[in-house]
């Protein structure tokens, strides 16, 4: 029997093909299994990977306009209850379960603080999809990247030599649930503020990465301000190309010359 | 196979996956797909997929909306 108590893995984003082996291992160890898929081809693949575990969703969690940190914590103490029972949780998640997942690192935590061994396995997030979809190799830009509402609301300073990305602006300022559409009332400001670094004509990126085989990812473009809620939804990410040439560090550059001549 | 039965194999045996890639035509054929579901396939559109699969397995589970799990904590929240 593992030592382990709670193992917090993804699924990915498409449906086959980006489920590791190692996280399949601890699906097929799994007592219990939770689930925030949005798939339900992806509960499917679990309960058939691992027919005897308990399979149990954690969607129901979800209320309309109902905070989402209310959801998430109500998620924590479902899986906590689950860790403190004799038996391995497998938590899954879509995408990455660490990257825009408060509940897998939380449950982490406190299943830690209460003495049992709880671990979290990398998978293939959206922005690993984007890289790949976009060709975005940020070895040649740099890259930054910020959670929208999170880029909106605080003294965010953007260097717009470098790739941007904006993770869930299809619910930009809305921390609540939505069955349907969110309140996307804020997104003006944040072409406002995107405004202080861009041209008002600086083509951005509208993505979406595809889910099922053998489709492609949706990219639209468009200027920046014309970057409206009707180009947008839930599971958009925006992609800024640099506007401006990286400018040289010139008085560090010239010391590393010296150095590197020295050597 | 369904359709939906067919994406599960492909999900969880990297065996039949290959066998799809190396030959799409032949894995779907060797699965019973339908021409409906074979030409599905080959037309790349998400939206379509579902809803056949949802048509002709309406008591599975249906697709849950999609939601961000991460959420910004207001200034005033520290």
């Amino acid at each position: 029997m593992t030592d382990e108590r709670l193992v917090v893995i993804g699924t990915g984003i498409r449906l086959v093909g980006q489920l590791t082996v190692e996280s399949t291992a601890w699906i097929k160890c799994a007592d219990r299994i939770f689930h925030i898929a949005d798939d339900p081809l992806i509960v499917a693949v679990l309960s058939s990977i691992n027919p005897s575990a308990e399979l149990s969703t954690l969607t129901h969690l979800y209320g309309e306009n109902k905070p989402r940190a209310e959801t998430y914590e109500a998620m924590v103490q479902t899986i906590m209850e689950s860790v403190r029972k004799p038996g391995l949780t497998v938590c899954t998640f879509y995408g990455h379960p660490g990257v825009m997942a408060y509940p897998g690192h939380e449950s982490i935590r406190r299943s830690r603080l209460e003495g049992f061994k709880a671990m979290m396995l990398p998978a293939v997030s959206a922005e690993d999809c984007l890289f790949a979809d976009l060709g975005l190799d940020h070895a040649m830009t740099g890259y930054q990247t910020y959670e929208a509402t999170d880029f909106l609301w605080n003294d965010r300073r953007l260097d717009s030599s470098s790739h941007l990305v904006l993770w869930q602006i299809g619910a930009v300022g809305d921390l609540t649930f939505h069955e349907g559409e969110y309140n996307l009332a804020a997104l003006p400001l944040l072409v406002e503020k995107l405004l202080r670094w861009y041209p008002p004509s600086h083509e951005v990126i509208v993505y979406e990465a595809a889910v099922m085989i053998d489709c492609e990812a949706h990219i639209r473009k468009v200027p920046l301000n014309e970057l409206r809620a009707d180009v947008v939804s839930a599971r958009s990410t925006l992609s800024v190309p640099p506007a401006a040439a990286v400018k040289v560090d010139h008085s560090m550059y010239e010391r590393y010359k010296v150095l590197s001549h020295g050597r | 196979m369904t359709l939906r039965e067919f994406l599960i194999t492909l999900a969880t045996d990297a065996e039949q996956l290959a066998a799809f890639r190396a030959d799409k035509d032949k894995s779907m054929q060797a699965a019973g797909l339908s021409p409906q579901e074979q030409a599905l396939i080959k037309g790349h559109d998400e939206d379509l997929i579902r809803k056949y699969i949802q048509e002709q397995e309406p008591d599975a589970p249906q697709a849950f909306p999609f939601v961000a799990n991460g959420a910004a904590k207001p200034p005033e929240q520290g």
